[in-house]
Formats: C-alpha cells, sequence, structure tokens
C-alpha cells in the first residue's frame, strides 16, 4: 500500500475523535437559543478536548454591538447556562476565538463581510464552514439563499454545513418551499436539520434498547403488543413564546415533529447498520407506513384542546388566553392527542397513541408499550383483580429508565396478585453526566455525522401526515378547554376508549 | 430541579465479621426509607480500592469523595492497621432530588481495616460483601506496592492504576496488562493528545510525511515524564517504528527508533519549566526533516474525578491502544539508545 493511501494510524485508538479545523458562524448569536444552548455547548465541547485545534466561531446579530461585547455576552451566557459552570482556564481559551460581526441577515453587504472576515480567520489554511442558523424560519430561506449566492453554498470549497432547527414550515406547503430554497442553495448532505429530541440520550437508547436485546424483537409487533402510547406532558404554559406558539400550536410544536421522530424510532424496522442513511431511510419507510386520515375522518382519530385557568403544583395558574401576548379569541390548541395507524405487516391492527399537551399535572415524556392479555388465566376470577397486562414503560424524563410491569403473588395464604414493577433507571446503573442533546448534535455536525439529523424527506413525510389535520382544523370550532392541572380534555378519553383503553396518568 | 447534595448515614465497628457489615447496610438503607427518603440502589459495579501507603491516601479520598456523582454501587476500601482484628465502617451516601416523587440513588462503601495476615486474604473477605452480577473494578492506588492477596485479582474484571505516580513501574503495569484490563488514568488524561494526533494526521498531505519522520518531542509540566514516555510509546507503536532505546535522566529522556525503511527516528522528552500541562504534556512534536507536525496544548481538562468515573466504565475502548503503548516503551526503557546522538 503506497504511504498516500494508508490511512491514518492513530485513529483507531481514539473512541472520540477531533473534527477538522473549523469555522462556526451563528446567526442569531445574541438570541435566546445561542445563550441557553450554543454557547454552553460550545465552551463544554472545548472543555471536554472535543473542539479541533483550528476552531473559531463568528457570531452574527443584527443588535448593534462588537466582538468586545460579544465575548462578554458569552461568558454570561455560559456562567448562566452551562451544565458545569465556567472555568476560568477553559474560558481563556475559548473567548478569543470569539468574533462578532453585526449586520442585517438581508443585507448582501453582510455576506460580503463575512466572507472576509472567514478567509482572514482561514489565514491560509482553510477551515470547514459551519452556519448555524439560530434565527426565525422565516429567515431560513434567504440566508441559505445568501449564502449560497456568497460561494458558500453547494460545492463551496473548503467544505461547508447548514444547521437549522424547527420549525420546518408551517404546513406542507411552506415546508416544501422551504426545502426547495434549502435544496438550491446547499446539498442534502450539507444540511443539518435539528430534532433536539433526537439527541437526548434516551431516545438515542431506544434503538440500542431495542435492537441489541434479543428478547424484544420477538414480541415487539402486532401479534404481542396491544397498543402503545407515547406523551409528552409539560406542567408549564408557554411563558414568552406566544408569538411562536400562537400560531403554531400543539401539533406543529411538538407533534409533527419530536413525537413523529419518536414514534418512528419505536415502530421502525432494524437497520442493517448504524449509519445516518441506513437509519432514516428506515424512518421515513415507517412514517410512510402511517394512515393518512382523510380531513373529514380527522375528528375520529385527533382531540384537540386548549388549556383554561386552574392548580399546578398548588398554584394558580392562567387560561392559554389570558397569557401574555395571546390573543383572547385564540384557537390554537395546547393539546393533541391522535391515534395512528401503521399499515405495515408488523403493526397493522395495534394503534399508536400520541400525547402531548401543556399545563398537565406534571412533566413527563414516555413510551409506554401495552401487551396484550394472557389468552387464559387459571386462577379464580376474584382473585385476579390485579392482573394488569403487562406494560413496559421508556421513560424520556425526568426519570430516565425502563420499567416493566409484571404480575406478582400478594405474599399470603390466598392467591391474591397485585402488578409489581421491574425497573432500570439510568441514574443507578451509569457513571457520571451525560452531555446536553446539544452538545451531542453540535460535535456530531462538525464531525459531519447525520444519523441525528432530520432528513429533507423526513420532514415532508411528518407534514404529509400532519397537513389533512390542519385542513379539517382550519375551518372547524374552537378547541374544548380542558382545565390546567387536569389530564386532558375529556374527549381524549374517549379516543381510547375501545376496549377498555384508558390514559396513562400524566 | 437539582440534587440536595450527598445524605450521608455510617455505622463503625471495631473486631468485627463481615455478615455483622452486611447487617448493618441493611439496616442503613431500611433506616434511611423508614424516613421517608426513597432511594434506588445503584447498580454500576463493585469497586474494591487496594491498601494505599499514607502518601496515596490522600488522593484516594479526594478521588472517593466525588463518588456520590458517579455512584459505584458498592465500594470496599482495604486499610492496613497492626491490631489483631477486623475493623469496619460502612456508610450509605445518597444523592436525592430537591422534587417530590423523583427517586434518588444511595451507594454504599465499607472500609475493612485489618492486620497483615488478614489482608493477605483479603479476596476472602471482601467475597461476601460483592455485590453479585455487577462488574468488579479493583483499583491500585499505589501500584509499586506489592498486592497483599493476589486473588484479589482474580475478583476483579478490570484493574484501575495511575500510572503517573511517583515509582510506578511501567514494567510491572506491562505484564498485569497481558492478564487483565488495566485502565490507567494517565492514559485517560492522553486521551486528549491522541485524538489531536489522530486529527493532525487525518489530511493526506500529513500522512505524507509519515514515512519521512525523523525527530518526535514531547514537553511535559513537572514530573510527568511517564505520561511523556507513554504518549512517546503510543506514537511509536502506531507509526510502526521499532523502539530502540531511551535514556532517561532526570527532567528529560533521550531515544531512538527505527523506522520501517530502518532509518532512526529521534526521541526527545522534555520538562518545560512553564508547562501547565493537559494530561501532564505540553507540547508535541514530530519533524521530518524541515518540516513539522506540532500540537499545543489548549484548554481540555482531565479533572480527576471525571476521568475516574470514565476509568471505571467497563469499556474497552478506554485502554485502545495502552498495551502497544507500554509494550513501546518497555522495549525502549529495556534497549540501548543508539544514533544518531541526540
Amino acid at each position: 500500500m503506497s504511504a498516500e493511501a494508508a490511512a491514518n494510524p492513530f485513529a483507531q485508538d481514539v473512541a472520540e475523535p477531533l473534527p477538522g479545523p473549523t469555522t462556526l458562524v451563528i446567526f442569531g448569536a445574541t438570541g435566546d437559543l445561542a445563550a441557553r444552548k450554543l454557547l454552553p455547548a460550545i465552551y463544554n465541547l472545548g472543555l471536554g478536548g472535543l473542539l479541533p485545534e483550528r476552531f473559531g466561531v463568528i457570531g452574527i446579530g443584527r443588535r448593534a454591538g462588537d466582538t468586545e461585547a460579544f465575548r462578554h455576552h458569552a461568558r454570561e451566557a455560559i456562567s448562566t447556562y452551562s451544565r458545569t459552570g465556567i472555568e476560568e482556564d477553559a474560558w481563556r481559551a475559548l473567548e478569543p476565538r470569539l468574533d462578532f460581526l453585526n449586520g442585517d441577515f438581508d443585507d448582501p453587504k453582510l455576506f460580503d463581510a463575512l466572507e472576509s472576515r472567514l478567509e482572514e480567520m482561514d489565514d491560509g489554511e482553510p477551515a470547514q464552514r459551519v452556519f448555524y442558523l439560530a434565527v426565525s424560519s422565516s429567515f431560513f430561506g434567504p440566508i441559505a439563499k445568501a449564502l449560497a449566492e456568497a460561494g458558500l453554498g453547494a460545492g463551496a470549497e473548503p467544505p461547508t454545513r447548514l444547521m437549522i432547527e424547527k420549525p420546518f414550515g408551517h404546513d406542507l406547503a411552506s415546508a416544501l418551499q422551504l426545502a426547495e430554497d434549502v435544496s438550491s442553495a446547499f446539498d442534502e448532505s450539507q444540511v443539518f436539520r435539528i430534532d433536539h429530541y433526537l439527541g437526548k440520550e434516551t431516545v438515542q437508547n431506544l434503538q440500542v434498547l431495542r435492537f441489541a436485546n434479543g428478547i424484544l424483537e420477538p414480541i415487539w409487533n402486532r401479534r404481542y403488543v396491544e397498543h402503545v402510547q407515547i406523551t409528552m406532558a409539560e406542567d408549564i404554559g408557554i411563558g414568552h413564546r406566544a408569538g411562536y406558539y400562537d400560531t403554531a400550536g400543539a401539533i406543529r410544536d411538538v407533534i409533527q415533529n419530536h413525537l413523529m421522530q419518536v414514534l418512528a424510532l419505536v415502530a421502525m424496522e432494524a437497520p442493517v447498520r448504524f449509519d445516518a442513511d441506513t437509519i432514516r431511510d428506515e424512518k421515513v419507510k415507517l412514517l410512510r407506513s402511517v394512515r393518512r386520515y382523510r380531513p373529514d375522518e380527522v375528528s375520529d382519530y385527533v382531540v384537540r384542546g386548549q388549556y383554561g385557568a386552574g392548580w399546578i403544583g398548588g398554584e394558580q395558574v392562567p387560561a392559554y388566553v389570558d397569557e401574555q401576548d395571546v390573543p383572547d379569541d385564540s384557537r390554537s390548541e395546547t393539546y393533541v392527542a391522535m391515534r395512528v395507524e401503521i399499515d405495515n405487516w408488523r403493526w397493522a391492527g395495534t394503534p399508536f397513541y400520541l400525547r402531548t399537551g401543556k399545563r398537565l399535572p406534571r412533566r413527563v415524556t414516555e413510551i409506554a408499550v401495552r401487551f396484550r392479555p394472557v389468552p387464559h388465566l387459571p386462577f379464580a376470577r376474584s382473585d385476579m383483580a390485579g392482573a394488569e397486562p403487562n406494560e413496559m414503560v421508556l421513560s424520556v424524563q425526568p426519570d430516565e429508565g425502563v420499567s416493566l410491569r409484571l404480575v406478582a403473588k400478594v405474599p399470603g395464604q390466598t392467591m391474591s396478585v397485585r402488578p409489581v414493577l421491574m425497573e432500570f433507571k439510568y441514574g443507578t446503573s451509569f457513571l457520571g453526566d451525560s452531555p446536553e442533546a446539544y452538545e451531542r448534535l453540535l460535535y456530531d455536525a462538525l464531525l459531519g455525522d447525520a444519523t441525528l439529523f432530520t432528513r429533507a424527506d423526513e420532514v415532508k413525510a411528518e407534514w404529509e401526515l400532519v397537513e389533512p389535520i390542519l385542513e379539517a382544523w382550519g375551518d372547524g370550532p374552537a378547541p374544548p378547554v380542558y382545565a390546567a392541572g387536569s389530564q386532558g380534555p375529556a374527549e381524549a378519553d374517549e379516543l381510547l376508549a375501545v376496549r377498555g383503553r384508558t390514559w396513562r396518568q400524566v | 430541579m437539582s440534587a440536595t447534595g450527598p445524605d450521608r448515614d455510617g455505622w463503625r465497628g471495631e473486631g468485627v465479621r463481615t455478615e455483622r457489615v452486611l447487617e448493618e447496610l441493611d439496616r442503613l438503607h431500611r433506616a434511611h426509607t423508614r424516613r421517608g427518603r426513597a432511594h434506588a440502589l445503584t447498580r454500576t459495579l463493585n469497586l474494591i480500592v487496594a491498601p494505599a501507603s499514607g502518601g496515596a491516601d490522600a488522593m484516594v479520598g479526594e478521588a472517593l469523595a466525588g463518588l456520590g456523582r458517579h455512584n459505584p454501587s458498592r465500594t470496599l476500601i482495604l486499610r492496613r492497621h497492626s491490631s489483631d482484628r477486623l475493623d469496619a465502617e460502612a456508610s450509605i451516601e445518597c444523592e436525592l432530588w430537591d422534587v417530590a416523587g423523583r427517586v434518588g440513588f444511595c451507594h454504599d462503601q465499607v472500609a475493612l481495616t485489618g492486620d497483615d495476615s488478614r489482608l493477605a486474604h483479603a479476596a476472602s473477605l471482601v467475597a461476601p460483601l460483592l455485590l453479585p452480577d455487577l462488574p468488579t473494578v479493583l483499583w491500585l492506588p499505589d501500584p509499586a506496592a506489592p498486592l497483599p492477596d493476589p486473588l484479589l485479582l482474580e475478583r476483579a474484571q478490570q484493574v484501575l492504576v495511575d500510572s503517573a505516580r511517583d515509582g510506578v513501574p511501567l514494567r510491572n503495569l506491562a505484564s498485569l496488562a497481558e492478564s487483565t484490563r488495566v485502565h490507567d488514568l494517565t492514559w485517560g488524561r492522553l486521551e486528549f493528545w491522541r485524538a489531536a494526533t489522530a486529527a493532525a494526521f487525518e489530511s493526506l498531505e500529513r500522512r505524507k510525511l509519515l514515512p519521512r519522520m525523523t525527530r518526535l518531542e514531547v514537553r511535559f509540566e513537572g514530573d510527568a515524564l511517564t505520561p511523556a514516555l507513554l504518549l512517546a510509546g503510543w506514537i511509536t507503536a502506531r507509526a510502526g517504528w521499532r523502539p530502540g532505546g531511551i535514556e532517561v535522566d532526570g527532567a528529560r529522556a533521550r531515544g531512538t527508533a527505527a523506522r520501517p525503511d530502518g532509518a532512526a527516528v529521534a526521541i526527545s522528552l522534555e520538562r518545560d519549566p512553564e508547562a501547565r500541562g493537559c494530561g501532564g504534556v505540553e507540547a508535541l512534536t514530530l519533524r521530518a526533516g524541515s518540516e513539522e507536525v506540532g500540537l499545543g496544548r489548549r484548554a481540555a481538562t482531565n479533572r480527576l474525578r471525571d476521568l475516574f468515573a470514565e476509568a471505571l466504565q467497563p469499556l474497552a475502548s478506554f485502554a485502545h491502544g495502552y498495551a502497544e503503548a507500554l509494550g513501546s516503551v518497555t522495549s525502549m526503557l529495556d534497549g540501548e539508545p543508539s544514533a544518531p546522538s541526540l
């Protein structure tokens, strides 16, 4: 083998490789997402020694400011939001790598200035450029196009990547338009669409749990699974997000992306390899197997609600329409429950119930797989009152772990039974801290690993499932109101009230 | 939402048997639960800490102070005294949450103090206290000290050491690494340097320099010659060079290796008085004539507790390349330095 063709002999002993030389450009660098997530993630990657030797950040913001002010802002953000606090040594190493450009995202001069700054930072040795658009999605298309016009899009040398985060459109048409805008500027392989749920350890563990444990696969199908409930409940309201949330609602905010992704991971077929395209191919295949409802069927399968005033954790909370900046006549839903049918050989006839809501009694994200009951109980019926079917619950938050509900005999003279839990909790079984989702996602993007990012066809498939629902609701009545702190609207219970199914208590 | 910090309960007994220790641990857990502090037992691993000399004791204390966050399920610390009896201290330490309903995690720790005759059978002492079905890690805080009971090695799937400590014979570690998985904290501290070296040679242009390398230089901080030796040994092994000899002279070491084409590569390890070190190493330079690949320390830090948790994990990847690096270093230490002179 020639020396030129020889593989890197040092790479084999490195569990966490360092990305190549990189300049990370953050559009919206003085915004909330950058402060809460991105800057702390960059800092923690540096602290962990996971940033390349040649690494720089160019923050771009519309607010007036300079590099010095940006560095001050970054330090404040890291001190406030980093999971590790701030260490002077690590901060001193990061600080000189932070640079700032001020300008409007639709001003061509900004992109000229960016190009010059990138070349200055390269100093003759080109570094890959990663553009993170931490801005409103209405800027995604224009910024992507402007970058391409500046020679920083498809085919750019040195290579470039574009990171964007949901919402990817407001409906199917706008999502397709956005996809077109982005694809006219960047090749799909350059686009990293973030669904931060995929960066969560427990969500990633779904695949390991399913595909590295032989006992689950034989029963992970319609024959043994009676139904599945996927829940993402929050006890909080909308906070200061009224501007976005009131135009999005729960279906766009959570169902179309996070819960569809979790559904795909729970129900997809086993990938042949753990690589980006193989996994995403399987997810798309699953999403395309999900039955699309006609708008006139939607009310049979989907329930929405809007929280009214109520009590959470012993405190009185206002109704959604009384939240700051929410119109009095808002018809936006803060709760969605839907029954999903997957028309394939594995899952036909086994419904998946997706549920998300704000101002529910507690914050919980979980996947509950309810197994079919035994065909015959050989015990006296009177003693079997507690004989619930088995249930496996994968808890994403707050107590990350897995539990399996079994039925056991109550010790004593009689054959009474009750459910017992076999539990595994992450905190009891692993040492050390987990990185934040954004750290993992940013690190993967710097390495060019797209496994945990959504592909354009996934996004399209998700919108195709949601579109008829939006269409049906467009002219429909206002959502029913549920009391804050309750389990959601009563209509959601009716969605499950066949064969005695009930929602798990939030 | 956060953990409220460790919550501890303890018991101490003199002249006890291991059955009593188990009873007391059980009692401590029950008492904790009775006070309404719901907790789950950690299910990670058993950690046995071999007896340490006075100097290593402080380091053991510092590392164990962080265990509340890392949660080994049961830590068994062996200590030596001169009295003809077994003393024990048992404690449970729990990380509890300040949120109602969240389950806290508890692990327990037992210090067993015995005389030499008891410690000579330490494996039998710890056996009844090990939690079944969990991996067992043996930590040798003082790897230069003889193990009181060699059977302890048979109880463990993994041995934890820190070769950067004074007087640790690398040759001994090399023979230990042949029979068991050794997780050396020093190797963990060098992770950044391995990743940086690999990243530096990702480019084809840099890889073209490898067959023409003439000199390897490592600058290290303080007394961190061992990390420098290990890094040089690893590069030698992975570059496919044949280790020559190395001469260690206090603050520096000089040696040689031979490239596959037979040409010599000079190796120079030098203390840098200005260094603040990352894993003990300040800079690495590989030269091919007038061309060079230079790597400097950056902000990477390897705090002892995080590294300790990482080294405790039963992950084979932690030790990737370690045996090869040790093999190269011991060959160099056993070999004769040869030309070119340094």
